[in-house]
């Protein structure tokens, strides 16, 4: 295979010839097709020459894609198979050279794209939307994802640049030119590469430029959205019909994940909205496949959602709003008249009154399909142990806060039992997760599915209750047996991942002394802001990543005869745990508290936090404190720690005996 | 190895020992180059917060100039060098 580099060259008098050097470590043939510049580096062609690159003028500027055109044809006629396109400008490195050519030998008809890494650098926010604008573009054009379809750093097969009809010749080339190889059969490959913005000299005309591009995604789009197929240049591999035909349901499966991420389906959802509110009487079936297929979106999500707008209350919805807009007031009577004779005005009034629904539906249903999708897939990503961590997110998105806002408390409590259900039928995870504790508890029928959507029901319940209160609806707080507590004289408050805990945090400190939560700061996103809520409380947190899990930094603030806050009923990662008996089994908590408590001399007050109905109120129970031996110059016995766990098991276990749905320590519990 | 420091060692050895309670274990047993943790002495976490705090109470070494310093835990070596340089009693 032969592959040439080209580099397109107009007025970048200063970096060119680096480049061109640089390049040709790596690659043999190395050409400059210098565009008519008017300034060029001294004795161009003798250093040129010098290099072993070859230099090909254009008499006057004419645009890079005809620089890529020129160098095509020559290379075309030279024989070689592809070109790897840098930019003279210095922004590519030529070091990454190796990484198209890798590529290359292992892949055949092919385009290969350089990915600019954009998080890393300081890129300038017009370039960020500038990007992903002409992304979705040409995912809308092609069906296909491409990272960065603005990158000038490619390797381009040499062929097809005589075979495509190509129009454009500036900027607005390399969009077609990709957007074309991509319809004719090449398979698109991309490369990570890195990008310098300094000192950088663009050509690029915001305005002109601009203008081009946006003809050319208008020609782009209409033209793939012809009944005509495109012409192809790479052979395709048959569909096997036969294969469909013999596994209906693996047919089905593929249809079912065919773009099955969050904005995938909501805009599969959208468009299938917008179509089926639209009076296209009779044909909105076909109107909506066509468009799936032709834009490959998920066919099934864009079909189903018709349904939701079946006649006759959409139609209905529609002339009315036609109705009103013609005429000012509603359609109230309904006569031979109005509905038969002056029939031309209804559907009129119903292609009106549609062109103004179906776009609101349509953003009304993407936001609703984006939320769920979203929150179905991030469950699959977690892993079991940790799923309480992340549950939180997961529930927590927008939905249900817009939800509350617009609905009310019933009504959200009514929507998250429906989707925990859901999760119950769906979340094989998390169900695993919580089977030890749901099989101790109920020995009898703990698989049983009743029991685990009752668990997760209860855990987005409490969310909802604290998203109430954040929305200033104030709860109702109970707090039983405080008197035990002792704020300015150093105490270990112990919680469990029981009731609703998270909303609690800020309630346990004490108005004028310091609180410690030792958690870890990047599990816990919502901390900080959980924390803002506290008021004259002050809060600092301790995260367990530090030295030692945090617990010489938690020795220190008791030692200030200052409030610690830790969870209690599960260790992290790694961090010393012993198994005490809980109910007919056993379970793992963690030894941290308790050495804390014998190192420093510290009582433990176990809390519990949970909500109680008629009237709804939160209850925080502070219960009696354990003491446990003080350590002084030796090391706690483990005896000792272990009678604290066994303590505070017992609490968990009358806990749990009492609000059995209310326990979401998932996890490691031992049968 | 000067005198005085093999017997800051010793001493340092029976002061681990007795802190830690590792009853089953001589001053003898613990070998100079064998790591602290796991498959060397079979320390764990528990014993790491043990060991900073021996280190505050009897060498007067402050916390802060433990942190972020994992190294100095690796054998018993590194440990007895580290409090050696910078013990305040």
């Amino acid at each position: 295979m032969k592959i040439a580099c080209v580099i397109p060259h107009y007025n970048h008098p200063k970096t060119v010839l680096s480049v061109a050097e640089r390049a040709k470590q790596y690659l043999e043939t190395v050409w400059i097709v210098d565009d008519g510049s008017s300034a060029e580096p001294e004795n161009f062609e003798e250093r040129a020459a010098a290099l072993g690159v070859r230099l090909i003028r254009h008499e006057r500027n004419q645009g890079k894609g005809a620089a890529l055109r020129t160098a095509a044809a020559e290379l075309e006629k030279a024989g070689f198979d592809y070109m790897i396109v840098i930019d003279a400008d210095g922004q590519h490195n030529p070091d990454e050279l190796p990484r198209f050519t890798a590529l290359l030998e292992e892949n055949s008809d092919c385009v290969i794209v350089g990915c600019r890494d954009f998080d890393s650098v300081e890129v300038p926010g017009s370039s960020r939307f500038g990007r992903k604008f002409s992304n979705f573009w040409c995912r809308l054009e092609t069906g296909i994802r491409c990272d960065d379809t603005q990158s000038g750093f490619r390797a381009y097969p040499v062929k097809p640049f005589s075979q495509l009809q190509l129009h454009c010749v500036r900027y607005n080339f390399e969009i077609e030119i990709l957007v074309k190889l991509l319809w004719a059969g090449y398979k698109l490959l991309e490369v990570p590469i890195s990008v310098t913005y300094e000192k950088r000299i663009t050509h690029f005309h915001p305005w002109k430029d601009n203008f081009r591009l946006s003809l050319l995604h208008s020609y782009l789009v209409m033209r793939h959205l012809l009944p005509i197929p495109h012409g192809k240049l790479v052979r395709q591999e048959d569909k096997h019909y036969r294969e469909i035909l013999r596994h209906p349901l693996q047919f089905i499966q593929k249809l079912l994940k065919e773009d099955a991420t969050p904005s995938g389906l909501a805009l599969s959802a959208a468009v299938g909205t917008f179509l089926a509110v639209l009076p296209l009487i009779g044909v909105h079936m076909l109107v909506i496949l066509y468009l799936c297929i032709k834009l490959r979106l998920n066919k099934v999500m864009a079909l189903a959602i018709q349904n939701l707008f079946m006649p006759p209350l959409s139609p209905f919805l529609c002339i009315q709003l036609g109705y009103f807009l013609r005429n000012g007031h509603w359609w109230t009577e309904f006569s031979m008249k109005t509905c038969v004779y002056e029939m031309h005005h209804r559907v009129w009034e119903w292609l009106l009154g549609s062109l103004v629904l179906a776009p609101l539906w349509a953003v009304l249903i993407y936001g609703i399909v984006y939320a769920l999708a979203a929150l179905f897939q991030r469950k699959k990503e977690e892993s079991a142990p940790n799923l309480s961590a992340k549950r939180g997110n997961w529930l927590g998105i927008g939905f249900f806060k817009v939800l509350l806002f617009c609905g009310g408390y019933r009504l959200s409590l009514f929507c998250a039992w429906i989707v925990t259900w859901f999760y119950a039928v769906f979340d094989r995870t998390a169900h695993k997760a919580a089977l030890p504790y749901l099989m101790l508890r109920f020995p009898q029928d703990g698989t049983k599915k009743k029991h685990f959507h009752r668990l997760i029901y209860e855990l987005a319940k409490g969310l909802i209750i604290s998203y109430r209160s954040g929305l200033g609806r104030k709860i109702q707080i109970r707090e039983e047996g405080r008197d035990d507590l002792q704020a300015d004289r150093g105490q270990i408050l112990v919680l469990a991942h029981f009731g609703c805990w998270q909303s609690a945090m800020t309630l346990l400190g004490t108005p004028g002394h310091t609180a410690n939560i030792m958690a870890r700061p990047d599990k816990n996103g919502n901390l900080d802001k959980f924390l803002a809520l506290g008021g004259d409380r002050q809060f600092r947190v301790i995260s367990t990543e530090g030295f030692a899990g945090g617990i010489l930094d938690a020795a220190d603030a008791l030692e200030r005869e200052e409030t610690v806050i830790i969870m209690g009923d599960r260790a992290v990662d790694g961090a010393p745990a012993i198994s005490v008996p809980f109910l007919s089994g056993e379970l793992e908590l963690p030894l941290s508290p308790w050495q804390l408590a014998a190192r420093c001399g510290k009582p433990v007050i176990p809390v519990l936090v949970f909500l109680q109905e008629k009237p709804l109120q939160l209850v925080l129970r502070y219960s009696k404190p354990i003491v446990l031996p003080s350590a002084g110059d030796r090391k706690p016995k483990t005896e000792d720690l272990k009678a604290g766990a066994i303590a505070y098991a017992k609490i968990l276990e009358d806990a749990v005996q009492q609000q059995p749905y209310s326990f979401f320590r998932f996890g490691n519990e031992k049968n | 190895m000067d005198e005085q420091k093999a017997a800051f060692r010793q001493e340092l050895k029976e002061n681990l020992i007795d802190w830690l309670q590792l009853l089953d274990k001589t001053a003898d047993d613990v070998k100079d180059e064998e790591p602290l943790f796991k498959e060397g002495l079979g320390l764990d976490s528990l014993d790491a917060v043990e060991i900073v705090i021996l280190m505050q109470r009897k060498y007067g070494i402050p916390q802060a100039e433990v942190e972020g310093k994992r190294e100095i835990f690796a054998t018993f070596a590194t440990l007895a060098d580290f409090i050696e340089s910078k013990r305040t009693k």
